[in-house]
């Protein structure tokens, strides 16, 4: 750690990448393919090789199809391998099968290499002999050929399993912008951001994480606006993972993040890729993750954990109040049951007399403590909404009725439990539904218990204590090694803090530059010309 | 990135330790001394530790952007580099402990409990721990997040009083009250105490430049909001009658009586207020560790840190009562304010003298 850098933002520096020469784990090195065994060239022993790795027989969907082509007047012996479901069966008959069985007797095929240049008419095929690659490439929807004669095998890229389209974002819904959302496939995902970014400097560079799982990844980022460093980390990152398996952004994020034991999340998550791509114009990268809808956006701030996808769409006198109520509805969720406690434990005095009496009233008949009640009252919260997550939705109104006859009348009624405390519970809910990131809102229902606690013993000293402790430990979190409270803390050199209060899209000049892009304006100095 | 953003951190870092000290003198000295002249007094002083910082930054000029600790190496060799920052570990320590000490009275009087002080010294010093053992940076991550909220707490607090300013209340200012405060400023109140901390910061500024912005930045916003805050007391109370550390807060804030429901507000800013005095008490921690271990690595820095947080809450646990611990106080303050600008004066001036020989 270079103590000279402490206070001044540098990006070489402050990123901390302190692991940078770190090799992968034993055991987990190999991620790519590349290398490894290959065919033989024998026609009779790659069959067998290929039957074997690809387990024929003892996996009921991998099928095989022979056949024969003609080449150089003389018919050859073929095989197709590919799994059931994964194929398009009526691209594999009609656009491989059908010309190679038919066309090659129709036209002259002189060589092998002609199989490629006139009778297959993919777009996407490849030759090569590593059996590593074959094996990857028939698990992810191609079909491997394999043609008595030939030096190498064929992969043909014939995918065409079922899945969901493009639909409406679940998570992140808008009033005003577009409506597209990620869908489990990756490719479809890439292009939808390519789709909205025509620019020859987005690059998209791919990996295959998980041993066994060779789950495909694709980092994106324009090439001419994100930090290099900040790039080459998120690669060299993502390169030395070692696992067996993958299936989501959320568990690869938790193989990413810098610090583990905080409960602040790391990276930002959406399901939109328009606000993916603003992330990548701003100068950001964008994890994809093959068969997750969520793609994750590196690195994030604290205060943009409590910005909305619409916010980008909202003119600026409405963001900024719509943040502020997010603000408000955040430090709600997390601070008013302790506050609560705090103000009913300790400082009863900052109530007027006439709202002290009245809670001591409504009290009256509750035989807990104030703290007891409102752990009561909060693991119940937690209980109905983590059962209306799982129930189905059929039952979804059910629950809301039990939920709130048993929290509501019920329990007032019994004495078990105080109406203002129902008031606060509510509020808190409430609060925290507002958030708009989820992981940030599930940190603020895991503090909140130890905001009660610090609450009811030491009142506003305790929630105070936990609040230092509490932004203690969120400025000091990084995302891919950039801080987390910026740009407030550490101070970057902008000082007009935009998280707070965004100015009118014609204002927003430069990018963020707690990353330091390799563009920093984002627009001309004077945006809207026709102003003379 | 320039180096710009190091002097607002390190800025807010310094204003910290010093304004949350300041208040804690402030009802005492406006009993004993000054009065309701004290808005007065608070100006001289910020006037003239402004006139002792500059030159105390012209005599360090040549020597920039190194510490203050390789400096004294070189004014007065490795054996009065070590008895110097022993001076400073003891004396930040002190300063550290006794605050804690008042503060947690001042808490148990606030909260009326029958709790301890103990446990308050406890409660507190374990949120300062964590701070102080994260670094530096993380200290100074804290302070720039929780500074704007003191800032604004007393803004408003000065803000809502408006209708209750009185004129009268700073009337008359030539009398005892202004004869002692002249005597004050020359024997007693040279400049703040820890205005030394941005020397030994100075290397993690890169310049003298931005050395000079930095001790301009620091300067400014604890003039506006020591006098800014003082005279909004001086205006509303017609004169302090207690030497309690928490008095201005308690008192301003009990005026404002905006409804029913915001009748009392003085525990909310308090306790504001306390997360202030937190981040004060990190940053002194920090410091001393960092002296103690007498290297520029994080790693041995850290080890100290619980140290000096065990010597701390011990030392802070020995006066027999308040009145003991701020009378101490007291006295601390008056050496300190005259010893911590002299000091760096006499070390920059000796080094300056042993630079030019070791030339010639």
């Amino acid at each position: 750690m270079n103590f000279k850098n402490l206070f001044i933002y540098k990006h070489n520096s402050v990123e901390n990448f302190t692991i940078k020469n770190a090799t992968p784990a034993e055991n987990y090195s190999v991620q790519k393919n590349e290398g490894g065994p290959s065919l033989s060239g024998s026609f009779r022993k790659d069959y067998k090789t290929l039957s074997e790795e690809f387990a024929f027989g003892k996996s009921g969907d991998v099928k095989k199809r022979e056949f024969t082509i003609r080449i150089d007047e003389s018919d050859r012996k073929a095989v197709i391998f590919f799994i059931d479901g994964l194929v398009n069966k009526e691209f594999l008959n009609n656009f491989i099968l059908k010309p190679l069985m038919l066309k090659s007797r129709e036209i002259e095929v002189s060589s092998f290499r002609s199989i490629g240049e006139i009778l297959l008419s993919q777009s996407e095929y490849k030759e090569t002999n590593v059996i590593g690659d074959l094996t990857f490439d028939l698990n992810f929807g191609s079909c491997i050929m394999l043609v008595d004669g030939a030096k190498t095998a064929y992969s043909l890229d014939v995918k065409g399993w079922q899945h969901r389209g493009v639909e409406s974002p679940q998570t992140e819904r808008i009033i005003r912008g577009p409506n597209d959302a990620f869908s489990e496939q990756l490719r479809e995902n890439t292009a939808l951001i390519r789709h909205l970014i025509r620019n020859k400097s987005l690059m998209c560079r791919e990996f295959k994480v998980g041993k066994i799982s060779q789950t495909p990844v694709s980092v994106m980022y324009i090439e001419n606006v994100a930090n290099a460093s900040l790039v080459e980390e998120t690669l060299r990152r993502i390169e030395s993972i070692g696992v067996d398996y993958i299936f989501a952004a959320a568990e690869i994020e938790q193989l990413l993040e810098d610090k583990t034991f905080t409960t602040i999340p790391q990276f930002l998550s959406t399901e939109r890729p328009d606000r993916a791509s603003r992330a990548l114009l701003d100068g950001k990268l964008v994890i994809l993750v093959d068969g997750s809808p969520f793609v994750l956006i590196v690195p994030t701030t604290v205060f943009e954990l409590n910005e909305a996808a619409e916010d980008n769409y909202l003119r600026f006198p409405y963001v900024n109040f719509i943040r502020t109520i997010r603000w408000i509805a955040f430090m709600l969720s997390l601070l008013l049951p302790g506050l609560y406690v705090a103000v009913v434990s300790f400082h009863s005095e900052l109530l007027p007399t006439g709202i002290l009496m009245s809670i001591i009233a409504s009290r009256e008949p509750v035989p807990f403590p104030s703290l007891l009640e409102i752990i009561i009252m909060e693991i119940c919260l937690e209980i109905i909404r983590e059962a209306s997550i799982r129930v189905p939705e059929a039952s979804g109104s059910t629950l809301s009725i039990v939920g709130a006859l048993i929290l509501g009348q019920a329990a007032v009624s019994a004495g078990i439990v105080s109406p203002i405390l129902i008031i606060i519970v509510s509020i808190t809910a409430i609060g925290s539904f507002a958030t708009p990131n989820y992981y940030l809102g599930l940190s603020a229902r895991i503090l909140r218990f130890a905001y009660i606690f610090l609450g009811a013993t030491a009142g506003f000293l305790g929630i105070i204590s936990g609040l230092f402790v509490n932004i203690l430990l969120w400025t000091n979190a990084t995302s891919m090694g950039v801080p987390m409270g910026a740009p407030f803390a550490p101070m970057t050199n902008k000082g007009i803090p935009s998280p707070l209060f965004l100015p009118p899209i014609w204002k927003q000049e430069n990018r963020e530059d707690y990353i330091n892009p390799r563009r920093k304006r984002r627009q001309a100095h004077i945006s809207r010309k026709w102003k003379g | 990135m320039k180096q710009k953003s190091g002097s607002i951190s390190i800025a807010i870092l310094c204003s910290c330790a010093i304004l949350s000290k300041y208040l804690v003198i402030l009802p005492e000295y406006m009993v004993k001394y000054v009065g309701n002249a004290a808005w007065l007094d608070v100006l001289a002083k910020c006037i003239i530790a402004t006139v002792s910082l500059s030159i105390v930054l012209w005599l360090y000029k040549p020597f920039a952007p190194d510490s203050i600790t390789d400096i004294f190496s070189l004014a007065f060799g490795k054996f009065g580099k070590a008895a110097i920052s022993y001076f400073y570990i003891i004396t930040f320590t002190l300063f550290n402990a006794l605050l804690l000490r008042l503060l947690a009275e001042a808490l148990s009087t606030v909260m009326a409990t029958t709790a301890p002080d103990e446990f308050f010294i406890l409660f507190i010093l374990t949120s300062v721990f964590a701070a102080a053992y994260c670094g530096t940076r993380a200290t100074s991550n804290l302070s720039n997040i929780i500074f704007p909220f003191v800032a604004v707490t007393i803004l408003t607090v000065s803000l809502a009083l408006f209708p209750h300013y009185r004129t009268d209340n700073l009337m008359p200012i030539f009398g005892e009250s202004t004869k002692r405060l002249i005597h004050g400023i020359f024997v007693k109140h040279f400049g703040f105490a820890e205005t030394i901390l941005l020397f030994f910061f100075a290397p993690l500024l890169g310049s003298y430049r931005e050395l000079k912005k930095c001790s301009a930045i620091t300067y400014i916003v604890i003039t506006l909001i020591s006098v800014g805050f003082t005279l909004a007391y001086c205006l509303t109370v017609p004169y302090p009658a207690s030497k309690n550390f928490f008095l201005p807060f308690y008192q301003m804030t009990r005026m404002i009586k905006s409804g029913a429901f915001l009748q009392r507000l003085e525990p909310i800013v308090v306790f504001v207020w306390t997360a202030f005095v937190m981040c004060s008490m990190s940053i002194l921690i920090s410091v001393t560790s960092k002296l103690a271990s007498n290297s520029k690595s994080q790693i041995e820095e850290k080890s100290f840190v619980p140290i000096i947080t065990l010597i701390t809450l011990f030392t802070a646990l020995i006066p027999a009562s308040e009145s003991i611990a701020f009378s101490f106080y007291e006295k601390l303050l008056s050496i300190s304010s005259l010893l911590f600008p002299t000091l760096p004066v006499i070390t920059f001036i000796t080094a300056r003298i042993r630079k030019r020989r070791a030339a010639k």
